[in-house]
């Protein structure tokens, strides 16, 4: 019975640990797809811990196109769904797994799917919808441009449009133009039209067989509406009636000149030169221009070969134009140029070789020899060998240019100044720093100002020494009664400098307010004069001593009280 | 007094005396080049103007590589001159120098020259210390230093920046191969292995010196010439 308890209470306690284990399950949105079609591969998980989508091993044949992740939180327990979409590069039957998957919580053993893909089904005309590719011309030659019409007849509305294998070798072609075209009768039944028109442009001989697949998404009127009321669309896949075979040939061996390089088309070729008056070992630019319709993308102006007469520089393209058509327009080199010596009177011309495609016969077109007057250079002046300027950019000749010179002189020297004294020196840091030591010595003054008008007390104590100095200077002059004046110089200098009011000023609170600085004998003089001056105010008692003897002891005093008031 | 004055300034203009550089130009016009090279080395003083015209007048004379080191003093005082870029670029043509551009900092601080850095400099620092002063007199000044002294730390340093890169003394380390062609070599020595070989009008970085032989260096080596086939970019 015990042992039932222990077996029930471990059974218990394990059970949470069992439906807390994380739950990973793999599944195939279809089982079977055909090649045209993807298919979900989905791993469901109740939270396995996974930081990074988990990677599947996938049999050969089978790629991922993309990955999404979703995640849903559901009474606070949290589900994910991982989803791989695949695609399959060739019909088969595929085995996904087994695999085994580590989880937060372990590894979890992942059970085999199988998926099988079917050829995807391709039609020639479907539900009144068939495709047709029209070249310009079925027999072509290499470089010779022929324009493919794609045109798509449906009943009803065709949505977009893949083209699905389409070639890529042995010929260049444009991007698919989409171009206007009227509902067509065919057969008695109307069509809605849906048109495209490239450029194709052989590179090699032979048969080129276009068999392209298309996928054509066709909009069912008839199928119910989706949730916003859009059209369904049925995806359809169609090929041609027929391949399309074009004859690709070469230009005819016969006749064909030394200078052709393979160019097809309808040329003009012309060139100027600038300066055409120059001394030996000076550099011309010849430019020239080749013009037309035909292979002109492919194909570059001729420039001037090496001789004896000129050293020649790479020509470099400095201008290219094209019609809409992309076949017809003008392109433009330069070369530098270098008569080697004064015997030079003309620039030779230069030849450009085609086949014509409307006369089907090669021509060879030249340009008018330029002339040129060479003057002989200087003795070992050899500036033919700079070869390191020729080759770099030179200036864009505009067309309408007729030579080239040096820019003419300044009419103005501008401000003449010693380089020297251009470098920012000492003057320059005294004068830049300046303004701001003056804005910090004006502060300082003005922050004492302040502060002065702030504290009168420190004020007057700062000035009383002055002040005293000013009345001793009037005690001589005075005619008053002298312990009057005396009084008069001891209260205002002792009430400035001990900060007391007029009323407060008796020997007694005086002695209370001197500083510790200040002597015995000092005290007992100041409260000796003061006490005299209080009887001669008061008790009107005589003055002992001459006035001279009496001012002169005063001045003494006084200035030995000030110096031990200041210590 | 009116009538005196207006009679002056109506006479000024057929007065006036033809300043030097002027009647170099009509040397010049006149094809005398040499004379009018005279006249211009005679005028004190540097400009971006004089030593184009110097330039052009040595282009005349076929003096290509000399004619460089002053377009190329040019083009350091004031940077953004087309005509000076021109005549460079076709001196430069006919010689093969290598002639390096200028540096970033120079093409941008070109706007102004470096008097006019140094003057807008000054001024702003007097401009910021009335402003600073100022303050303590008015309360609204006193609030619009919030925004007032950030932005004038920032035009200092946008000056004081243009100040350092217009000053001339970037250049006085600079030197034009005066040559047809000089050999740059390993040694101060006139048997030295040659290290390579630099197109007349070439401009090179200058280095020490050493007894009468240069070092010099370019973007990617550097060797020693004869001091005379060098004209250093500083006034002498």
């Amino acid at each position: 019975m015990v042992k039932f308890l222990q077996y029930s209470i471990f059974s218990l306690l394990l059970l949470p640990a069992i439906v807390l284990e994380a739950a990973v399950t793999l599944e195939l949105s279809r089982s079977t797809i055909s090649m045209d079609e993807t298919v979900d591969l989905i791993l469901h998980h109740d939270d396995a811990g996974f930081t990074r989508n988990p990677e599947i091993p996938l049999p050969d044949g089978l790629q991922v196109r993309g990955t999404s992740r979703q995640e849903t939180i559901v009474n606070f327990e949290r589900e994910s769904t991982i989803r791989y979409t695949l695609k399959a590069s060739s019909p088969d039957t595929y085995t996904i797994g087994p695999f085994t998957l580590k989880t937060a919580q372990g590894e979890q053993v992942i059970p085999a799917l199988t998926l099988t893909v079917t050829e995807a089904e391709v039609v020639k005309t479907s539900d009144g919808l068939f495709v047709t590719l029209t070249p310009s011309r079925s027999k072509v030659m290499v470089r010779e441009t022929i324009e493919l019409t794609l045109s798509f007849y449906s009943k009803n509305n065709v949505g977009q449009i893949n083209i699905l294998n389409f070639p890529s070798e042995g010929f260049d072609i444009t991007e698919w133009q989409e171009f206007r075209q009227p509902n067509k009768i065919v057969d008695g039944e109307r069509f809605q039209v849906r048109s495209f028109s490239a450029r194709l442009t052989p590179t090699r001989s032979g048969t080129l067989e276009l068999d392209p697949i298309f996928q054509v998404d066709v909009l069912d009127p008839s199928a119910p509406r989706g949730m916003f009321f859009q059209s369904r669309a049925r995806s359809v896949r169609l090929k041609l009636e027929e391949p399309l075979l074009l004859d690709i040939t070469s230009p005819p061996a016969e006749g064909r000149p030394d200078s052709f390089t393979g160019h097809l088309g309808n040329f003009r070729l012309s060139a100027s030169a600038s300066p055409t008056e120059v001394t030996a070992g000076d550099p011309i630019t010849l430019r020239v221009e080749l013009s037309g319709s035909g292979s002109l993308k492919q194909a570059l102006p001729p420039g001037l070969k090496e001789s004896g007469d000129f050293q020649v520089y790479k020509s470099r393209l400095v201008n290219e134009d094209f019609q809409r058509d992309g076949l017809s327009g003008r392109k433009i080199i330069e070369q530098v140029i270098i008569p080697t010596h004064s015997g030079v009177t003309e620039i030779p011309a230069v030849e450009f070789s085609f086949y014509d495609t409307s006369s089907r016969q090669y021509q060879t077109i030249r340009t008018d020899p330029i002339p040129l007057k060479v003057l002989e250079g200087a003795p070992g002046q050899d500036r033919a060998a700079s070869i390191s300027s020729l080759t770099r950019p030179l200036p864009e000749a505009s067309p309408s240019m007729l030579g080239e010179d040096l820019i003419y002189l300044k009419l103005r020297p501008g401000n003449l100044r010693d380089l020297e004294n251009l470098e920012p020196g000492w003057d320059f840091t005294g004068v830049s720093t300046l303004p701001f030591a003056l804005w910090g010595l004006f502060s300082l003054v003005l922050n004492r100002r302040e502060k002065r008008l702030g504290d009168l007390e420190g004020t007057r104590r700062q000035q009383a020494p002055r002040r005293l100095r000013k009345h001793l200077n009037r005690l001589d002059q005075s005619s008053e009664d002298l312990y009057a004046t005396v009084w008069t110089l001891l209260s205002d200098y002792l009430g400035a400098r001990l900060n007391l009011p007029a009323g407060e000023l008796n020997p007694h609170e005086v002695m209370q307010h001197l500083p510790a600085s200040v002597s015995d004998e000092c005290r007992e003089q100041l409260s000796g004069w003061m006490s005299r001056c209080e009887r001669a105010r008061f008790a009107g008692g005589k003055v002992e001593g001459s006035d001279e003897n009496l001012r002169r002891e005063f001045r003494e005093f006084i200035l030995n009280l000030d110096r031990e008031l200041t210590a | 007094m009116k009538r005196w004055c207006i009679l002056l300034l109506f006479f000024w203009g057929p007065i006036r005396a033809e300043t030097p550089f002027e009647q170099a130009r009509t040397l010049y016009d006149a094809g005398q080049f040499e004379q009018a090279l005279d006249l211009y080395q005679s005028i004190p003083g540097h400009s971006a103007g004089l030593d184009y015209n110097i330039g052009n007048t040595l282009m005349r004379l076929g003096r290509q590589p000399e004619a460089i080191a002053h377009y190329r003093r040019a083009q350091w005082l004031r940077p953004g001159d087309p005509d000076v870029q021109a005549n460079l670029n076709r001196a430069v043509a006919q010689t093969g120098a290598i002639v390096p551009p200028l540096p970033l900092y120079r093409r941008w601080s070109g706007i102004l020259d470096a008097a006019h850095w140094q003057l807008a400099f000054i001024s702003l620092c007097w401009l910021g210390a009335a402003f600073g002063l100022s303050r303590r007199f008015s309360p609204r000044l006193r609030l619009a230093g919030a925004w007032v002294f950030p932005l004038l730390i920032v035009c200092l340093l946008l000056l004081g920046a243009g100040t350092w890169a217009s000053r001339p003394g970037h250049f006085f380390d600079e030197g034009v191969v005066l040559n047809d062609s000089v050999t740059v070599r390993f040694e101060p020595l006139p048997d030295a292995t040659g290290h390579f070989s630099l197109p007349g009008g070439s401009v090179v970085k200058l280095m020490e010196q050493n007894r009468n032989w240069r070092r010099i260096r370019t973007d990617d080596a550097s060797g020693w010439v004869p001091e005379d086939h060098i004209q250093p970019l500083a006034p002498q």
